[in-house]
């Protein structure tokens, strides 16, 4: 601290005028730019408008966190496909419970290992964790209907959990399916969009957990009369992030 | 605020009260040594970082919200390009004019200028703006393209990737093509595998919701036999 140090003046002395001078001058000295941070109270509460505007704060200055809620453009929030596919669906009976398979097809299940296999993803937990984050995770399900008039009939699609039992892929294995939605199919020659699921990584919030180190596909269920001719379905999943 | 106060009003021609005088002074004294806080600084101090502690234990609700831009992140990744998109397949004997769209699968090619809906779709992204969006950030996009040639000579063959809109039109899947989206090749020699990319294309070039694959143009000559091709959508915001 620059301290100011103020000699009493002594009551009838001669060089009382030199000594307020002298007073006066320390006063100035300190106040016309030697003032430091002892001079401030612990709690001085100096506002951010009063530091200049270009105040080049560095980061050794700041000892916070800066969440998304800091930056003027948070890149999280933006969404990154993880899985995608899509296959026609026309034919389909409606006791097919059927996954996505790499030649984008839809297989139903079970489905023999000897045959074109699932599109699988393989959830790893901290692959996806980001620090204070929320990995919002999504389904969105597109529908297209050829020159057939589909009336009443939806899909139902879901990212389900697979297993091989019996030398076959099978559906719904103990990871369960996420959220379905039925998804009706749009009018002739055209295309639709919903979000079939939405859930997040954090333990206990969903209804639908994604097991760590467990492996899951797009999965549909066609309707109670089989998916119309013409028809086709796809999926993508995809991940973004939100302060926790 | 903790403010100057005389605790004695001098009156000039008055008789020396010193006492006074130094209970004033001390008043100044007192304030300056360590009592000053924000009240006692102007509004507009100016008070510049170096003048701050070096560890001045600034939090984070010191920091006002949606203020930090990427010009002060020490590793921004909004201008990195990340693949919303990805397809390929074998383009030998695609027929000059042809346009090959790449089914799903990925295994081959149908040349076509539109497929029937009960055939395997191409690789279908629908874009929606909010999905790809950054505050204060333009989205872009660009078409990636990987060409690889076998021993078969590739000749004056161009192939040029682009991103279609796709429709639905009489029961068939309909591709119309997105201005400045095209990736040519050039310069294919055999046995080799070159990249190529389009010009970076802003979101407004796309149509929120709307469907979207990638397509091929095959131009000046027949593909020979031997030659693939590999695309990538990818997006960054700036």
């Amino acid at each position: 601290m620059t301290e100011l140090a103020i000699t009493p003046l002594v009551a009838g002395a001669d060089e009382d005028v030199a000594e307020i001078s002298t007073s006066l001058s320390d006063i100035q000295t300190v106040v016309n730019g030697g003032l430091d941070t002892d001079n401030f109270t612990d709690d001085a509460g100096i506002l951010g408008s009063q530091l200049s505007p270009a105040a080049g704060v560095v980061a050794s200055q700041f000892t916070g966190t800066i969440t998304d809620s800091k930056l003027a453009s948070p890149s999280g929030s933006s969404y990154t496909p993880i899985l995608r596919g899509g296959g026609a669906t026309g034919g389909l009976l409606a006791t097919d419970s059927c996954y996505l398979a790499t030649d984008g097809t839809w297989a139903p299940s079970p489905w023999a290992t000897t045959a074109v296999p699932p599109m699988l993803w393989c959830y790893q937990a901290s692959a996806y964790a980001v620090a204070g984050k929320t990995a919002n995770f999504r389904l969105r399900v597109w529908l297209a209907s050829g020159s057939t008039v589909v009336s009443g009939a939806s899909c139902v699609c879901t990212l389900s959990a697979v297993e091989i039992r019996g030398g076959a892929w099978d559906l719904y294995g103990t990871g369960g399916t996420s959220n379905p939605a039925h998804t009706p199919f749009p009018a002739a020659n055209s295309f639709t969009s919903a979000i079939a699921g939405s859930w997040t990584d954090t333990v206990g919030a969903d209804a639908f957990e994604l097991v760590d180190g467990g492996y899951y596909a797009i999965a549909i269920n066609p309707p109670p009369y089989g998916a119309p001719a013409g028809t086709a379905v796809g999926a993508e999943l995809s991940v973004s992030y939100t302060d926790a | 605020m903790t403010q100057i106060s005389y605790p004695y009003t001098l009156v000039g021609l008055q008789p020396e009260n010193v006492n006074q005088l130094n209970s004033n002074l001390s008043a100044v004294e007192s304030v300056v040594n360590g009592n000053l806080d924000a009240d006692n600084l102007s509004a507009s101090a100016n008070i510049v970082g170096s003048q701050l502690s070096s560890s001045a234990g600034i939090v984070s609700g010191q920091l006002a919200d949606a203020t930090v831009t990427d010009t002060k992140l020490a590793s921004p990744n909004n201008s990195t390009r990340k693949t919303i998109l990805d397809a390929g397949g074998y383009l030998g004997g695609a027929t000059t004019g042809a346009w090959a769209w790449i089914p799903t699968s990925g295994t081959s090619f149908t040349i076509s200028t539109g497929f029937a809906t009960t055939a395997t779709p191409p690789p279908l992204w629908q874009f929606v703006t909010a999905d790809h969006a950054v505050a204060n950030k333009t989205t872009n996009f660009r078409v990636d393209m990987q060409v690889a040639v076998g021993s078969t000579s590739p000749s004056t063959v161009v192939i040029t990737a682009g991103l279609y809109a796709v429709t639905i039109s009489g029961g068939s899947y309909v591709f119309t093509l997105v201005s400045g989206s095209t990736a040519g090749s050039s310069g294919l020699a055999t046995n080799t595998i070159s990249k190529f990319s389009s010009s970076t294309f802003a979101a407004s070039a796309l149509t929120t919701t709307s469907m979207y694959t990638f397509g091929v143009a095959v131009t000046s000559i027949n593909v020979p036999l031997g030659i693939s091709a590999n695309f990538q959508l990818v997006r960054n915001n700036t």
